[in-house]
């Protein structure tokens, strides 16, 4: 499968030698990317993982036009981000999730938050009210519409956000850390939309996280190190790299863990189980 | 500790009142407003009486909290009573030593009093009936005509609500910071006043630092949607003024000309 | 005697107010002195509003704790209990504010009306005990990175030696690297000085690995404590309360309802994959 330049209408963000320093001091400088190249397809869910510093956030803040290359060229949807004229087509193409739920959100009442994005878009009040309703149903937030963001959860936060970004019917959805500060059922909610999202509306996704249990569903991770992607590849095959991972700061998701283990009391796996289900299902053959 | 503080004391409901279009119920507070202080005489202070406590029928059983925001006003009205009761020279009704409480004194005070508290209750209804980022659109909508004078009416309202939004939140940051001090052995309550504003300071720099880093962020998270002050910018409300609405401007307006008709008597 | 005895405690926020929300019912629970005990539930389970009646911050409104021995009910008592309860929040790195990385550590120490000399021994000791290095007691500790920011606050609560060491969720926000480095590092501090520590989390892995008896709260309510071991024969009710189980123990207990007889009480993964090896071992036996 060699990628040919007939589907490059197909490819929705595109870095080239992206390089990009945050200034510290007066001429102080910390190199945050140092010669990205990335090219992620249509509709294709993408892991960023990598240790705190890598760059991973540096990255998803280009893909939103947040911050503009020093050096090389990104490119969202054929364009370019350093072309002033083009920061608002990219942000309404490109929606963004961070990591503190309780920073991203704008309004004292929950459905005036998902307005936010079509109101500045200019959109009518009729057209603005169903992507309201339509969203805060996607995400299962009907219910919380005219109640304070405050009295939500952690990850009912954070599935406003995403509604909110989604108000403005992105074609990508770039999540920065998003379930890091919120409890093992918020994630879990969270998660189940992220999914769907990608799967159900064919939403690009680009998911930078800590935890490999997400990466899991990923199409593709990317892994950073020192501003650089070093390793670009499907889960099982990052995950089957054994110990060469834990130099990067990773650990194996939960199931893989386990497999392993399994493997050195004379278990064999076809493929290294990334999911519960997966293992449960290989292992079920094997004691049968 | 500081989770006592409500803030806004709406109460979401389903009365009349709260469906009232958020414009026309300020509008229709201000009018009455207005007629509860021109209403002449004590029997102004009955029908004004009438008035509010119309307004809270309307407004279903929440508007009894209104009785709540009149606590820490009793000690002013209580003291500006005394003070008017005594200080207006006229038929003394009761002496005391050298002040004499008169007749005009009993009645100029009962109707300051009055007319205070009946518009302190009407303005309660208001805040109790309209959540506070209505009261921001009704208000916005009011000040529209100031746009053409230059006055950055929407960016306000954005600048009202964000802050509406982060002020539940930045009340248990700084809950959180007390605490944490306080485990520290961060002591507030004793020294002089020296040694008090310099124990202050583990406070407000972690409040201040958090305030900014999260102003920062917030900022980046309205670029990301598109946010470039009010270029372009519309909004989901199209308020409709009902029947309710008119009605109740109407009455209101008819309450303060009758007392502007009463006072044009002579009354 | 206990490290802390509570006994039928209830707890109203904001009481007397139409905000008011029950955050503890009727809770019981004794902590022994010296042991490693983990806190777990989903947020709002009530779990932060327990552990600040540990160390004076909350009095009991119904109900009764004792720290060390001693009744909160008394105010003298609370206004003293934070110095040999050390009570670590979310996020602590968000509250140093003096200049130097020593001035931080070194405030609560010099709240407990020590000298210099003590002080600084102690300043030392802490960062010592938390595992960085003494050059950085000139810095500011906004020159950290997160991690160990976060380190110098813990310090700061260390250097007051307390008896009883309270963690909020330590490791929100780490990396797998920096949160594995993190719980080993409370594990050895625990072994040599034999303080309480408290661990408070919506993780259960953490508090799987590090506690010798784990309590599980949720709405308010204590619906579980025992050992770790005892704990995890109950996954159908932690999935329903909305934490996650660790793999080996939703791995186990699908295998078991896919009808193959394999043992749910497993703690760890090496006791798992033994028991899913025996299994199959003795399947080969009556096969073969």
């Amino acid at each position: 499968m060699s990628p040919s330049n007939a589907d490059n209408k197909d490819v929705l963000i595109s870095f080239e030698d992206v390089h990009y320093s945050y200034r510290v001091g007066p001429n102080e400088q910390v190199k945050a990317l140092n010669g990205v190249n990335l090219k992620i397809r249509r509709g294709q869910f993408v892991a960023v993982v990598g240790g705190n510093g890598s760059g991973k956030s540096t990255l998803a803040k280009h893909i939103n036009a947040l911050l503009i290359p020093d050096r090389g060229r990104v490119v969202i949807d054929c364009l370019d981000t350093s072309c002033e004229q083009n920061i608002w087509e990219i942000r309404s193409r490109v929606g963004m999730v961070f990591q503190n739920p309780d920073n991203q959100l704008v309004a004292a009442v929950c459905e005036e938050d998902v307005a936010f994005g079509p109101e500045n878009l200019g959109l009518n009040p009729e057209e603005i009210r169903r992507r309201v309703n339509y969203y805060l149903d996607l995400l299962n937030l009907a219910e919380y519409k005219d109640q304070p963001p405050h009295v939500l959860s952690g990850g009912q936060k954070q599935r406003l956000a995403i509604a909110g970004a989604l108000a403005m019917e992105p074609q990508c959805l770039v999540l920065d850390e998003p379930t890091s500060m919120i409890d093992p059922a918020g994630r879990a909610g969270v998660m189940e939309a992220v999914i769907k999202l990608n799967r159900r509306m064919n939403i690009t996704i680009v998911l930078i996280t800590h935890l490999m249990d997400e990466v899991v569903h990923a199409d593709r991770v990317l892994l950073m190190d020192k501003g650089k992607i070093i390793i670009d590849e499907p889960p099982r095959e990052l995950f089957s790299r054994g110990r060469e991972i834990d130099k990067y700061g990773l650990v194996l998701p939960g199931a893989a863990r386990m497999a392993e283990k399994l493997q050195l009391r004379g278990f064999s796996f076809a493929s290294l189980p990334l999911k519960t289900a997966e293992l449960v299902e290989s292992l079920c053959g094997q004691l049968k | 500790m500081l989770g006592n503080i409500t803030l806004g004391q709406y109460i979401a409901g389903e009365s009349p009142v709260h469906k009232l279009n958020p414009s026309c119920k300020i509008i229709a507070v201000m009018i009455t407003s207005g007629g509860i202080l021109l209403q002449p005489g004590i029997q102004g202070l009955l029908i004004s009486g009438g008035v509010v406590l119309l307004a809270m029928m309307f407004a279903g059983k929440a508007s009894f909290y209104a009785f709540r925001g009149l606590k820490p006003l009793l000690f002013l009205v209580g003291f500006s009573f005394l003070f008017q009761a005594f200080s207006i020279p006229g038929e003394p009704v009761l002496t005391l030593g050298k002040f004499d409480i008169t007749k005009q004194g009993l009645e100029k005070a009962s109707l300051m009093a009055g007319r205070l508290l009946y518009i302190v209750l009407l303005a309660s209804v208001l805040t109790i009936t309209t959540s506070p980022i209505a009261l921001t659109h009704g208000l916005e909508k009011i000040l529209q005509p100031f746009k053409k004078i230059g006055i950055p009416v929407r960016e306000l309202a954005v600048m009202m609500t964000i802050a509406l939004r982060f002020i539940p939140t930045l009340i248990n940051e700084a809950d959180t910071i007390i605490k944490a001090q306080r485990s520290r052995g961060s002591d507030l309550t004793s020294g002089g006043f020296t040694k008090r504003m310099k124990a202050l300071i583990p406070f407000i720099v972690p409040l201040l630092a958090g305030s900014l880093r999260r102003a920062e962020e917030l900022a980046m998270a309205m670029e990301a949607r598109c946010y470039r002050g009010d270029i372009k910018r519309t909004t989901m409300y199209r308020m409709t003024v009902g029947r309710g609405d008119v009605l109740a401007v109407l009455l209101s307006s008819i309450f303060a000309i009758e007392a502007v008709i009463l006072r044009l008597a002579g009354w | 005697m206990w490290a802390v005895e509570v006994k039928s405690l209830s707890y109203i926020h904001s009481m007397g107010t139409p905000f008011a929300k029950q955050a503890l019912k009727d809770v019981s629970l004794n902590i022994a002195q010296g042991q490693i005990v983990g806190i777990i539930g989903p947020t709002g389970s009530g779990k932060s509003t327990l552990v600040q009646h540990f160390n004076g911050l909350l009095a009991p409104q119904k109900g009764s704790v004792n720290v060390l021995g001693r009744s909160t009910a008394d105010k003298a008592v609370r206004m003293n209990l934070w110095k040999e309860v050390g009570l670590v929040f979310q996020y602590p790195e968000q509250q140093l504010f003096e200049e130097t990385v020593y001035d931080d550590i070194a405030f609560g120490p010099k709240n407990l009306g020590l000298n210099e000399i003590e002080v600084k021994k102690r300043v030392i000791k802490a960062l010592d005990d938390i595992g960085l290095p003494e050059e950085i007691l000139s810095r500011s500790p906004q020159s950290l990175s997160g991690g160990m920011k976060r380190r110098v606050a813990i310090a700061g609560i260390l250097a007051m030696q307390p008896k009883i060491l309270v963690l909020d969720e330590p490791t929100a926000g780490l990396d797998p690297a920096a949160k594995s480095r993190f719980l080993n590092l409370i594990r050895k501090l625990q072994q040599s000085t034999g303080i309480t520590v408290i661990l408070v989390t919506h993780s259960i892995d953490d508090a799987a690995e590090l506690a010798h008896w784990l309590v599980v709260m949720d709405r308010g309510r204590i619906a579980l404590q025992g050992k770790p071991k005892d704990i995890f024969k109950q996954p159908e009710r932690l999935i329903q309360i909305g934490l996650n189980v660790p793999v080996e123990i939703e791995v186990t207990r699908k295998l078991f309802e896919m009808g193959i007889p394999v043992r749910t009480d497993v703690l760890g993964l090496n006791e798992a994959v033994e028991e899913i090896a025996r299994i199959r071992d003795r399947r080969k036996k009556t096969g073969g």
